[in-house]
Formats: C-alpha cells, sequence, structure tokens
C-alpha cells in the first residue's frame, strides 16, 4: 500500500508529468525522422546513385533506435535525475518525510518504496517511448523489412536505457538523502553535467591541438606518457554509461559493472544513511 | 542507547520515559529525562520556550536520535510496532499542500497500515471528528492554520490510536481556533478515551485540559504530578482580613514557623508553613484578633510554573 501510495505521488508530480510527456515526444521523434529520411530518400534518389528498394530504406527498429538514442542524450537523463533527488529532497524540506515517519513504518521501507515508485516511473517513461516508437515507426516505415537481430538489439537497447536510468534515479536520490536540500540536488545535477562536458572538452583538446603538446611529452618522456596512456585506456573502459551523454549502447561492458556498483552502491549507502538520520 | 535512569517502569502506563538525552554539540537539549503518562490521563508537557519539549518529542517518536534513554508507549518499547497505537503532530503538521485533504488522508491510510476497504470510512470518521467533512475535496493549501490543526489532528486519529502526542496543537491559533482544537481534545479524552500527551508553554491551555503536568526547563523535567496534588500542596497561602491590622500582625508574630505580608487596609497574606490554617485561626481568635475573613488559597499552575522554572 506505501507503494501505491508513493507511486501515486510521484506521478503526480509536476516534473513527473512533464517527463511523461517529452518521453512522448521522443517516442515520436525517432519515427518521424525516419520517415523523413525514407521520404527524402525516395524523392530525391541514393547519394551514391543506386535504385531505391524496400530493402534498403530504414525499417520501425531504426524508428527505436533513434527515439532511444535521442531521449538519452541528454534531456530525459535530466529529468530522471531530478524527479529522484526532488522526490526525496522537496519531502525533507516540506516536513512530509517526517508526517510518513511518525506513521508505523520504518525508514527502510519508506526509502525502498520510494524507490520502487521512482523504478515504475522509469518503466513508464520507456513504454511510453517504445510504445509510440514502435507503433508510429511501424506505421510510417510501411512495416519495411527489419535487419535479423532486430528483437534482440531492441531488447538490449531497452535493457541499457532502463539500467541506466536507474543509475541515475539512485544516484540522485542518494544525494538528496545526504544534502537533504533541493538546491543541493539540483547542484549536484549540475556538477555532474559540468564533469561530463568538461570530460568532452579535454577529449576535444585531445583530438585537436593537444595532439602535438601530448607527441611533443610522448618523446621527452615515453614512459610515463604510456602509463597516463594505459590509465585513460581503462578508465575509458571501466566509464559509467550515462558518462558522455549516455551513449549506452556503445559501452562495453565493464562499464556495466561500474553502473551496477554505482546503483547498489548509492541505493545502500542512501538507506543506511537514511536510516540514522534526524528527522525533525 | 543506554538506560542511565533508576526510575523504575510503571505498569499500565500509556508513556514512559526514563533518562533521556539529547544533545547537540556542547549544548544539552534534554538531559535525564523521565516522565510517565498513565492511561487515561491528560498530561500537559509544559515548559517556556526552547525548554526542550519539541526535542524531547522527538526523541520519544523516534524521529531524532537519542542519546541516552529508552522510551516505552504501552509497556513495548518505542518501534515501528509500538507506533501502531499511536498518533502525533509535531509542531505545524505539514500536508501536501497541492493536493486534497482527503487525498492526504488516504496516503496517510497506506502508512498506517490500514486496508483499502476500510480507508473510505475510516477517512470518513475522523473528518467527522474534527469537523472538517465539508472541506474534504479542497486543497490543503486553501486551508487556514485552524484547519490545518483541525486536520492534522484527524490524520493523527487514523487507525484509532490509544495515545495522541500534539506539540503545541494551538500554537499560533486565534481564541476562537485555541477554543476549537482545546474543546476538541478535551473530547477525544472524555468520549475517546485517548490518552493525550500535550506539550505547551499556554498554561491556561493545559490547566483547561490537563488532569496531569511534567514541568521542562534547560531540557531538565523540574516537577510532574497530577495539578491537583500540585496546586493543594505547593505554596498554600491564607488571605486574613482584620478590622484591626495591628492586633493581626502582633498577632501573626506570635506563632512561630509562618510567614506573612501586611497590606495597609488591613489583609495579610500568611504563608502558613507546616502550620495548619485551623490552628492558626484558632490561634488569632483566642488570642483577641477580630478576623473578618480567613481564606486558605491554594497555588495556581502559573504560580507551581513559576517556581518551577525560576
Amino acid at each position: 500500500m506505501i507503494y501505491l501510495a508513493e507511486t501515486e505521488r510521484l506521478f503526480r508530480r509536476t516534473t513527473a508529468i512533464f517527463g511523461l510527456a517529452v518521453a512522448a515526444f521522443f517516442g515520436l521523434l525517432g519515427p518521424g525522422l525516419i520517415f523523413f529520411g525514407n521520404t527524402m530518400a525516395v524523392s530525391f534518389g541514393d547519394q551514391s546513385g543506386q535504385p531505391i528498394t524496400a530493402e534498403s530504406l530504414a525499417g520501425w527498429d531504426y524508428a527505436v533506435y533513434t527515439s532511444f538514442g535521442a531521449r538519452s542524450a541528454l534531456i530525459l537523463p535530466v529529468i530522471i535525475f531530478l524527479l529522484g533527488g526532488l522526490s526525496m529532497a522537496t519531502e525533507f524540506v516540506s516536513k512530509t518525510t517526517r508526517e510518513d515517519l511518525l506513521r508505523p513504518v520504518s525508514r527502510v521501507s519508506l526509502f525502498l518504496n520510494k524507490w520502487l515508485a521512482l523504478v515504475t516511473w522509469v518503466i513508464a517513461a520507456n513504454a511510453v517511448t517504445l510504445a509510440l516508437s514502435l507503433g508510429f515507426g511501424f506505421v510510417l516505415t510501411f512495416g519495411s523489412e527489419v535487419g535479423d537481430n532486430a528483437f534482440v538489439d531492441l531488447g538490449y537497447t531497452l535493457l541499457v536505457t532502463f539500467t541506466t536510468d536507474l543509475g541515475f534515479a539512485t544516484l540522485a536520490m542518494f544525494g538528496a538523502v545526504v544534502t537533504r536540500s533541493v538546491g543541493a540536488t539540483v547542484a549536484s545535477l549540475a556538477v555532474v553535467f559540468a564533469a561530463q562536458v568538461g570530460l568532452a572538452v579535454a577529449l576535444m583538446f585531445w583530438s585537436q591541438g593537444g595532439a602535438s603538446l601530448v607527441s611533443q611529452f610522448t618523446a621527452v618522456t615515453p614512459e610515463l606518457m604510456d602509463t597516463i596512456m594505459g590509465w585513460t585506456d581503462w578508465i575509458a573502459l571501466w566509464q559509467p554509461p550515462f558518462v558522455l551523454g549516455c551513449q549506452a549502447t556503445t559501452q562495453p561492458w565493464q562499464g556495466y559493472v561500474t553502473l551496477a556498483i554505482l546503483t547498489i552502491g548509492s541505493m545502500t549507502l542512501g538507506m543506511i544513511r537514511f536510516a540514522r538520520m534526524d528527522v525533525p | 542507547m543506554t538506560e542511565v535512569s533508576s526510575a523504575p517502569w510503571t505498569e499500565g502506563a500509556a508513556l514512559e520515559v526514563r533518562g533521556l538525552r539529547r544533545t547537540y554539540g556542547s549544548h544539552v537539549a534534554v538531559s535525564n529525562l523521565d516522565l510517565t503518562v498513565r492511561t487515561g490521563d491528560v498530561y500537559g508537557f509544559l515548559g517556556p520556550n526552547g525548554a526542550g519539549k519539541t526535542t524531547a518529542m522527538r526523541c520519544m517518536l523516534g524521529l531524532i536520535r537519542r542519546d541516552e534513554g529508552s522510551v516505552r508507549f504501552f509497556g513495548q518499547d518505542e518501534s515501528v510496532a509500538a507506533r501502531q497505537h499511536i498518533g502525533a503532530i509535531i509542531e505545524i503538521p505539514a500536508f501536501h499542500n497541492w493536493t486534497s485533504a482527503y487525498r492526504n488522508l488516504r496516503w496517510a491510510c497506506a502508512y498506517a497500515g490500514i486496508p483499502m476497504s476500510e480507508q473510505k470510512a475510516e477517512i470518513a470518521r475522523v473528518l467527522e471528528r474534527v469537523g472538517l467533512t465539508d472541506r474534504q475535496g479542497g486543497k490543503v493549501k486553501t486551508y487556514s492554520l485552524g484547519m490545518k490543526q483541525r486536520l492534522g489532528i484527524a490524520r493523527a486519529l487514523l487507525g484509532k490510536p490509544k495515545l495522541l502526542l500534539l506539540d503545541e496543537p494551538t500554537n499560533g491559533l486565534d481564541p476562537k481556533g485555541m477554543k476549537e482544537i482545546r474543546e476538541l481534545i478535551q473530547s477525544l479524552a472524555q468520549d475517546d478515551d485517548i490518552t493525550i500527551f500535550i506539550s505547551s508553554h499556554l498554561l491556561s491551555e493545559v490547566q483547561a485540559m490537563a488532569n496531569r503536568v511534567g514541568i521542562i526547563q534547560r531540557g531538565v523535567l523540574r516537577l510532574e504530578g497530577s495539578i491537583s496534588e500540585l496546586t493543594q500542596t505547593e505554596r498554600l497561602t491564607i488571605r486574613v482580613h482584620s478590622s484591626a491590622p495591628e492586633q493581626l500582625a502582633e498577632g501573626l508574630k506570635k506563632i512561630p514557623e509562618i510567614s506573612f505580608t501586611l497590606d495597609e487596609d488591613g489583609t495579610a497574606l500568611v504563608e502558613p508553613g507546616a502550620v495548619e490554617p485551623a490552628h492558626l485561626n484558632r490561634e488569632l481568635v483566642t488570642g483577641g484578633v477580630p478576623i473578618s475573613a480567613f481564606i486558605p488559597q491554594t497555588a495556581t499552575l502559573e504560580d507551581i510554573f513559576m517556581e518551577a522554572t525560576r
């Protein structure tokens, strides 16, 4: 019953309603883009001059991938982070958490039910995107043929998106329990994305102007440079999938191990902290 | 948490606190607090602002950590299970203001463990009890402070608790709102047989409602007992009037162990100490003092409070 109450509370939040609307938008975006691409191809022909056939047009699977690729890029993860953080932080600030704790309910149970409500929302958001991208994708591509592994790839995409979303949400809940502040929760989101931007800028520097500097540095201290490069490669391998714009499907398995550790770790620490903290 | 108090547990008590201590850094908010609320009591927890009343109540309810001490509800250590029999309001009750009172109560029912099939009837019962049935569909943000307090009491009543802990329930209310809440609390105690623990710094409120009080100051319980006992045993004074003030003064001076002050109009305020009022009266009359009035006066709750928090 607590789960149902928490789920209803969460789904009535403005952020949650907005998030579902955004999920629906991305569900439509993928099929729309694929339809536009196919129409352009049919109208103007292939760039290489090859004739357009039914096999060469993008199928509904591309519509789904495009939807999920776009929704994972930035906006939905931000909304999930906000929803996870604010579902805890705003209730500390409004003191409704205190009111809940006056009832015969354990703190661990309260935390878990809030988390489960969040899981439910993530499932709902992904279901909205999937249903719309699949339905409209099938209609707008006129049931075009898809690759042999389309269903396997689709399942993988969903699984990766779902687990990545949960990682975000759980981290946000942990941050909210530690800070107990709406402002700090939003600020922690800014820090996460600033770190991503910083990493992206660093990579850009690496790939462009920094390359010559690196080559000079390598020439002077080759052994040290090898060590640094080794560490960089290692970190890249183990970084969680939500780093660098949630390019989840391109990550090696090590990234998911990191994600699992982060999710389970922040979940456990969040529960321990919540169980022991003062809630005046 | 350790038990530091040697005070024994009381059979049949609704709430017992033993050796409760809570500090914030070097500041001791509550120190070695012992108190006992018997089943059926309306217990007034009195103290000036900042005395540690709210901190003590938060500790009792497990909202904040206790450094030391034990709390029992109906003989059961403070726990999730023990809270099954308790309703509480700490400071101003908090709600999801953006939605209706009914929905707030429905969510509270879920936390109180009330089955879905019984929630509607239970919500109707508590809303009727506090007189908010007509406003149950309104958003809580449109409620006045008095209505929020009543809604808070309604929420605390969900699940038919045997003990209500109310922290300054009339704080911030206008006289009409205070009267409504006071009457509601009295009715809950008398008609619903709910034991009530109410903290306040408003003596008149507590005197009107409570049968027992505990007075706390700077985190330490200064006094505990029934109001009738305390007002009879604490600081009994006797107002004596005579048409012959000089004779009255001479007569009083002859009686050992008493102290008195004499007004210009011939009224003496006597503190008899261990001397019985009847003996005092007899001594004055047999001494030939013309007595026109002899009025024993018991201490008021205010006298007791001022004495305890001096």
